[in-house]
């Protein structure tokens, strides 16, 4: 599949929040969109997936535009995952999980023995089979997130979106999140979107990056290229140094911030 | 907490077979008093065409089988209706009571009332009302495109008592020789009026909207998580949003205009069933059908049979969900149900 969004523009109450905003994806590519809080981010991934409506531009998915696709056909190619906040009725994990399923039900439909089947491999899929009876409300953070990502996976999309898997998270939870978000791009192909705070991460798990600043301008390109010293200082004021180090045979590289610059 | 699953599983099988057991021991339940193997050799012999004693013939089928299914109906249809509204709102607070809506279905049904006796104006009347009170809460609760737990019910609060209000100025209208004693006595709710043609008419509404609302049970459960979610998941949130809420609405204004304003029902009977099957309303709406139905026909049993005049079964309803809705609130703190 490839994904891509060309000349997308969007404002709200007289600010240019995105402004022209192109990038393309292809199959198991992994692109993180970095930028300060209240940038766009959320708003960028809204409206790429049209829960938004783009000012200008437009959506692309394998060169067609998602008002050419039905409901379906975007939803099945295309999984989700907000932000984890609990909601006042608390399901359980499989419950939660098996709700990813609906794509492909109709209306009246109730889920069958092929969306048990689905639920119970996605969440085998990222390692949380023994939560499946866990009410959402008593989970941790880190757990939550995975139940969400189970629950995305369970639809077999070809692309992820996630809007800051990480942030809230500790420091374990946080690897595990990415370590995730890269085996099933590696492993099985499936494409990601990820929102996210930390330039070491896009570094750690990316292929494409993304950067928004305040003024709605956006750079987009290999992630090397695109996370650099010169274009955090510009998104974020803030100088940094990127320091590349080998530890066992791979390589790590460390996004150290040195201090503010206005 | 919910229990083992070997409970679940007995409870079900329980619910299921309750209504029936329920409203064939209440069928002998009364002043003229029958042991379960009469009730059920007269129903049988009615069944078949034999004889039955003209007096039993009359307080079994024409006194209280309508008022037992009538009960049958109105519990299982409020219970499904708070049900639904709870995953509408995302809100474990939500009920017909507390959106207004049966209160503004009661305004309904009291205005059409007073120029009418027609069951059919009534009935659509109520819907009508009943739906506008709805519409009203869901605006008035929405600031910033987002409506919070508290505000729902502040704006429940608020909708509910503009119709009260206006259900006493049609009361006080009202002419005090014929309408006034009738309105006043069916707004304290009462299965008493129960008739077969009454139910003829008031049933299909109920029985509409719950199977309505049962296709949509596990539906309701993506309806309950927020809108950008519930969308990703590849549903048309607004087209189900508008269809739970009529179904909903329907039954609950068709319950009003059949016994007047019960109150309670649809809280105290989804969060029982709650407490043994969580939040999964795949579970939830069946299980509310037969614990609201039992629930119902029990009440107003013991509303016709344990004094010598009739109590109101609102007022039980009241008696015992209220208690009940505090010890909700004090549990739970609150905030997260």
């Amino acid at each position: 599949m490839i994904f891509s969004v060309k000349g997308g523009c969007f404002d709200y109450e007289d600010r240019q929040i995105l402004s022209y905003i192109n990038f393309s994806l292809k199959d198991s590519e992994v692109m993180t969109v970095l930028g300060p809080n209240g940038v766009g981010k959320t708003t960028l991934l809204r409206c790429m997936m049209g829960l938004l409506k783009w000012k200008q531009g437009d959506t692309f998915i394998n060169g067609k535009t998602l008002r050419q696709l039905s409901n379906t056909e975007i939803w099945r190619q295309i999984a989700y995952v907000p932000q984890s906040k609990g909601t006042a009725l608390s399901y359980t994990a499989r419950e939660m999980v098996l709700m990813g399923r609906s794509t492909g039900l109709g209306i009246f439909a109730q889920p069958g023995f092929i969306d048990y089947e689905a639920a119970d491999e996605a969440m085998e899929r990222v390692g949380i089979t023994k939560l499946a009876n866990k009410q959402c409300s008593c989970m941790s953070g880190g757990e939550l997130q995975m139940v969400l990502i189970a629950r995305a996976l369970s639809a077999n999309p070809k692309l992820l979106v996630l809007d800051e898997p990480e942030s809230n998270l500790d420091f374990k939870n946080q690897l595990i999140v990415l370590d995730t978000i890269q085996r099933l791009s590696q492993e099985e192909g499936i494409g990601a979107v990820v929102n996210t705070h930390y330039p070491a991460h896009a570094l750690k798990i990316a292929d494409k990056a993304l950067v928004l600043d305040y003024s709605g301008n956006s750079k987009f390109g290999d992630v090397k290229s695109i996370v650099n010293e010169e274009n955090m200082l510009n998104a974020f004021q803030v100088e940094v140094k990127i320091v590349d180090f080998d530890f066992e045979n791979r390589k790590h590289q460390g996004v150290i911030p040195i201090g503010i610059r206005a | 907490m919910r229990m083992k699953k070997e409970y679940v599983t007995f409870l079900t099988i329980f619910f299921v077979i309750t209504p029936f057991v329920a409203a064939i021991i209440c069928l002998g339940v009364g002043r003229y008093e029958m042991t379960v193997f009469e009730t059920l050799e007269t129903i049988i012999d009615g069944m078949m065409g034999r004889e039955v004693d003209p007096t039993v013939q009359s307080v079994l089928f024409k006194v209280r089988l309508p008022r037992i299914i009538l009960a049958l109906f109105v519990g299982a249809g409020l219970a499904v209706a708070g049900t639904s509204f709870q995953a509408l709102f995302s809100n474990p607070l939500a009920t017909p009571d507390t959106l207004g809506v049966a209160t503004g279905a009661s305004f309904g049904a009291v205005l059409a009332l007073l120029f009418s006796h027609n069951s059919v104006i009534v009935q659509f009347s109520a819907l009508i009302f009943g739906l506008l009170s709805l519409l009203i809460t869901c605006l008035v609760s929405k600031l910033n495109g987002k409506s919070s737990i508290i505000m729902v019910v502040l704006s429940g609060m608020v909708v509910s008592s503009i119709f009260q209000a206006l259900v006493s100025l049609v009361k006080y209208t009202a002419d005090t020789e014929e309408k006034l004693p009738a309105i006043t006595y069916w707004l304290m709710g009462s299965m008493s009026r129960a008739t077969v043609s009454g139910l003829l008419i008031g049933a299909p509404f109920i029985v509409i909207g719950i199977v309505i609302l049962f296709t949509l049970r596990w539906r309701l459960n993506i309806l309950s998580l927020n809108e950008d979610e519930a969308k990703s998941l590849g549903v048309d949130v607004k087209k189900i949003r508008v269809l739970v809420m009529i179904a909903a609405t329907m039954v609950t204004a068709s319950c009003v205009s059949m016994c007047g304003q019960v109150g309670w029902v649809g809280l105290l009977v989804p969060h029982a069933a709650r407490m043994i099957y969580g939040s999964d309303n795949k579970k939830l709406i069946p299980a509310g059908i037969g614990m609201g139905a039992t629930f119902m026909i029990i009440i107003d049993t013991v509303a016709r049979a344990s004094i010598s005049a009739e109590i109101p079964v609102s007022i039980l309803t009241a008696l015992i969900g209220a208690p009940f809705f505090v010890l909700l609130l004090r549990k739970t703190g609150g905030a997260r149900l």
